[in-house]
């Protein structure tokens, strides 16, 4: 685990490296030379060793001023120092990597994954910063009523990939739901239509197992965004390292999973009650009468997904957009055009009641 | 019988005080045994009757269809049952209508009660006088009626059954529908309508902009988890129906005569074969 400023630099130029998505490798962006994950993790291990001994031989501390301390206003901002270029950098003190606005270098804010769990899992980025770009304007395709505005002038003033920190729970819900049903068929009898209704009392119970359903576990991204881009391909999911970290933003949690775990169990419940709903077969209707789900709780990982995060602004409001940096899957809210939609409601509604008239007169 | 007897006595006594030139109503060659208008109630002077016997004479004969009008002070008097039943009485009775149909419209009325009854018959008489026609034609001469100008009602009583003769004649009888190649009823938009046109557009519309407008909004909470269900996947432990009770309703199938009218317009004719339009004036 990182507990200084590290941004992995090439071993044969000193370029800084970072993940690429496409290789799976960490890449110079100078040389172009590629290496493998597990090989610069055992050469920064070698080095971290070096220099603790060369620190151990070091003796005496700075004596510091009683000069203003950050106090209270410090609390949520990290320092730290780019390993590239030596300047002093302020940052949220929920930020794991980064990258230098001096020099571009990325790099793991130090101490961050300090005296916190460690990640399980990590899904390493699959596309790129212009895969989002193209898949923002092709989600601009087909939107009736996107100010044409919007699109022309558009410009993305952010875009960012972020490891966004989510909880797995695992677990299952035991659901117990009776239903009052019937049955409903008619037949002719002389002059009459009967109608015979045969009512039923339903119960379904059972247990449905769940695993790893995921809970954005930062508070600074909105949960309707990291719902939406779901669900992730679990069968990428690597073993954590912070060789995939570099080059983009990452997150460590700041909600933890005992206040995620609360809308695992909803999501939980409300699958494992439809589930039961559904097992309800060949009845005219079917209403719930009562319902008992019991949740249990299994095991929660902790792992970092990867998120492209764009951002632009228009008329004096920012829009947001997520794009699921593994699936490609792309969500978030457009403005709607008035006159587009005043358009579109009298299209449909003058031809309408010009057919209405003709057929009423 | 004997009311019978009694409505053929005083009409007997009628026809003598009516005027009973040739003017009037040919008797011998219609077969009827009276005038085309009959004034039991004294409504008419003298003149007024010779020039309406003489209007509805020549329109009776032009279409072979016979125009008449009775008037009593008391149809009661002549019958026990209603003014419709008092009409087909005096028709079968004094053998009126022309041809071999018996073709006929008749204007009876009763002073005292203010009644009036118009009635048809044969296939000429019912196919101009339709039922929505016979309304029509009542319009004609209420109004008159209802300020005692009892003249002028008949003249145009008269003159507008010979217009509907003339527009059966033509192929397109006074009713509700148009004959000639449309079936449907004529009408303009009322209130509710005017609502449906500009109300069920208007929910279609808003529907589908409520689907376009959707997909400008993508950002959504996740209420399920159902891509998360596990290896194991659902383990149904109970799966148990029990019948509880049965119920049974019964509806009346309506068929077509029982929906009120089928199709609109027409005349309905009794088994008598006579068509009626009654009221009061």
């Amino acid at each position: 685990m990182a507990e200084k400023v590290s941004n992995y630099q090439c071993p044969a130029c000193t370029g800084p490296l970072h993940f690429d998505g496409a290789s799976g490798k960490l890449k110079c962006d100078y040389c172009g030379s590629e290496y493998d994950i597990a090989d610069i993790e055992a050469l920064y291990k070698e080095k971290d060793a070096a220099a603790a001994e060369a620190k151990a031989e070091a003796d005496g501390n700075w004596e510091y001023s009683d000069a203003g301390r950050w106090g209270d206003e410090g609390k949520g901002l990290k320092t730290y120092n780019c390993p590239s270029c030596g300047a002093e950098l302020i940052c949220d003190e929920t930020t794991a990597a980064t990258s230098c606005p001096y020099c571009g270098n990325p790099s793991i804010v130090p101490g961050q994954f300090t005296d916190m769990l460690k990640p399980d899992y990590v899904i390493p980025f699959k596309l790129d910063r212009n895969a989002a770009k193209a898949a923002l304007k092709k989600y601009y395709k087909g939107k009736k009523f996107l100010p044409k505005a919007f699109a022309d002038d558009n410009h993305i003033e952010e875009i960012k990939g972020v490891y966004v920190p989510f909880w797995l729970f695992d677990g299952s819900a035991d659901a117990d739901v009776q239903y009052h049903a019937t049955r409903v068929h008619s037949f002719t009898s002389g002059k009459d239509r009967v109608t015979v209704t045969e009512h039923y009392n339903v119960r379904r119970a059972g247990t449905v197992n769940f695993e790893m359903i995921p809970v954005d576990a930062s508070g600074k991204m909105p949960d309707e965004h990291m719902d939406a881009i779901e669900p992730f391909n679990y069968d990428e999911l690597k073993s954590f390292s912070t060789a995939y970290l570099p080059g983009f933003f990452a997150d460590k949690y700041d909600v933890n999973a005992v206040d995620c775990s609360q809308r695992a169990d909803e999501r939980a419940e409300n699958t494992a009650v439809s589930l039961m709903a559904e097992s309800v077969v060949g009845y005219s209707s079917c209403v719930p009468e009562s319902r008992r789900v019991s949740i249990h709780r299994g095991k929660v990982r902790y792992a970092l997904m990867p998120v492209w995060m764009l951002s632009t602004r228009w008329n004096g409001r920012n829009y947001l957009f997520a794009m699921n940096g593994q699936t490609g899957r792309l969500i978030g809210d457009l403005p709607i055009s008035r006159a587009k939609f005043l358009a579109w409601f009298a299209g449909i509604a003058a031809p309408l009641m010009a057919i209405m008239a003709f057929l009423l007169y | 019988m004997k009311k019978k007897l009694c409505v053929s006595l005083v009409l007997c006594l009628l026809l003598c005080l009516c005027v009973g030139t040739a003017a009037y109503a040919s008797d011998a060659e219609s077969g009827s045994q009276l005038n085309y208008v009959t004034d039991a109630a004294e409504l008419l002077d003298y003149g007024d009757r010779v020039e309406l016997e003489t209007a509805a004479a020549g329109i009776s004969e032009k279409y072979g269809c016979g125009v008449y009008v009775v008037i009593v002070y008391d149809y009661t008097d002549y019958t026990n049952g209603s003014i419709e039943d008092f009409s087909e009485e005096v028709y079968e009775y004094y053998n009126l209508g022309l041809g071999e149909e018996r073709n006929c419209v008749l204007l009876a009325m009763s002073m005292s009660g203010r009644d009036y009854d118009l009635m048809a018959h044969g296939s000429t008489g019912n196919a101009a006088f339709t039922d929505y026609g016979k309304q029509q034609l009542a319009n004609e001469f209420l109004d008159n009626f209802r300020n005692d100008d009892w003249a002028g009602g008949f003249r145009d009583y008269i003159e507008t059954a010979g217009e509907y003769l003339e527009a059966a004649a033509n192929g397109s009888p006074v009713d509700t529908i148009v004959y000639d190649d449309y079936t449907e009823p004529e009408r303009g938009l009322d209130g509710f309508d005017i609502f449906l046109m500009i109300f069920i557009p208007c929910v279609i519309s808003l529907i589908v902009c409520g689907v376009f407008a959707a997909q400008m909004k993508t950002a959504r909470r996740q209420t399920g988890a159902r891509n998360y269900i596990g290896q194991g996947g659902v383990d149904m432990r109970v799966s148990q129906d029990h019948f509880l009770y049965r119920t049974e309703t019964r509806q009346r199938i309506q068929d077509d005569n029982d929906k009120g009218g089928g199709r609109p317009g027409g005349t309905t004719v009794n088994s008598g074969g006579f068509s009626h339009s009654s009221g009061k004036f």
